[in-house]
């Protein structure tokens, strides 16, 4: 059980950017968790947040399992490419100042031998019954194999940014 | 005017200056970064469609069935299977 976690760094947008990276993620921890508060500036009321490891965007080396609710519906779906989802966010159509909220916790980023996986939530708290949207995704990296030293996250839709204001938290959890 | 895409990477080794880097750096997407997003983009486009093209026939046999079960008709197989499984 973990009994520590260190924020190893956090950033705010002060202008809007079309994806965040943290590089050179330190090896001294056991687990990483990553929280998000974030606006998309698409016109869109909400799209997908994708997630890079290791600045590998190969689509066929992630694979996505998801359960979601919106308005009144409930659904669950899967893809073994394309979809590297770790929550939503609402675009520039939807009610201003609402943000989503996604905690992310990937377990034992530093092993090499084995596939990443791992979990998140995903808040879109729109105020309105039929834009409300909850998830909780598993994404599963098929990759190199390699210890996870850098995440990306990109908002989905075409040619959006993060908008201002949206932050980004990265901690490093460790049992002593 | 179409805005620029932008890429922001924040170093998290803790060291930046002794290391003499910036630890911060903001740089415009690259031709391949932006051929990779909007393939992602296509391809949720692709698969949202599929998804709600299939919700909605879900929904028709849902409420076909519905009418011919109220009505005392026999089902399609198709039908049936909405209902059962």
């Amino acid at each position: 059980m973990a009994s520590t976690m260190t924020l190893i760094e956090t950033k705010t947008l002060s202008s809007s950017v079309g994806s965040i990276t943290f590089s050179s993620i330190p090896s001294t921890y056991f687990d990483l968790k990553v929280l998000i508060s974030a606006r998309m500036t698409g016109a869109t009321t909400r799209d997908n947040i994708l997630v890079h490891l290791n600045s590998d965007t190969t689509n066929t080396n992630y694979l996505w399992q998801g359960a979601y609710w919106y308005g009144t519906s409930v659904g669950t779906n899967e893809s073994n490419a394309a979809y590297k989802i770790i929550g939503d966010a609402p675009g520039s159509t939807q009610t201003a100042s609402v943000f989503s909220n996604i905690e992310i916790y990937i377990p034992n980023y530093l092993q090499t031998n084995e596939y990443h996986q791992f979990s998140s939530e995903s808040v879109v708290e729109a105020f309105n019954t039929s834009d409300n949207f909850n998830s909780f995704n598993i994404v599963k990296h098929i990759g190199t194999g390699a210890a996870i030293s850098s995440l990306t996250f990109t908002p989905n839709a075409t040619g959006a940014s993060w908008a201002t204001n949206s932050t980004f938290y990265l901690y490093g959890i460790k049992n002593s | 005017m179409t805005e620029t895409l932008t890429a922001l990477e924040v170093c998290c080794c803790g060291n930046c200056a002794a290391e003499g880097h910036e630890k911060e750096v903001i740089r415009p997407l690259t031709a391949e970064e932006i051929t990779q997003r909007e393939a992602d983009a296509e391809a949720y486009a692709t698969r949202k469609a599929e998804e709600d093209a299939a919700a909605e026939a879900k929904a028709a046999l849902k409420a076909s069935a519905k009418a011919k079960l109220i009505a005392g008709q026999p089902l399609t197989a198709e039908e049936a299977d909405v209902l059962v499984l």
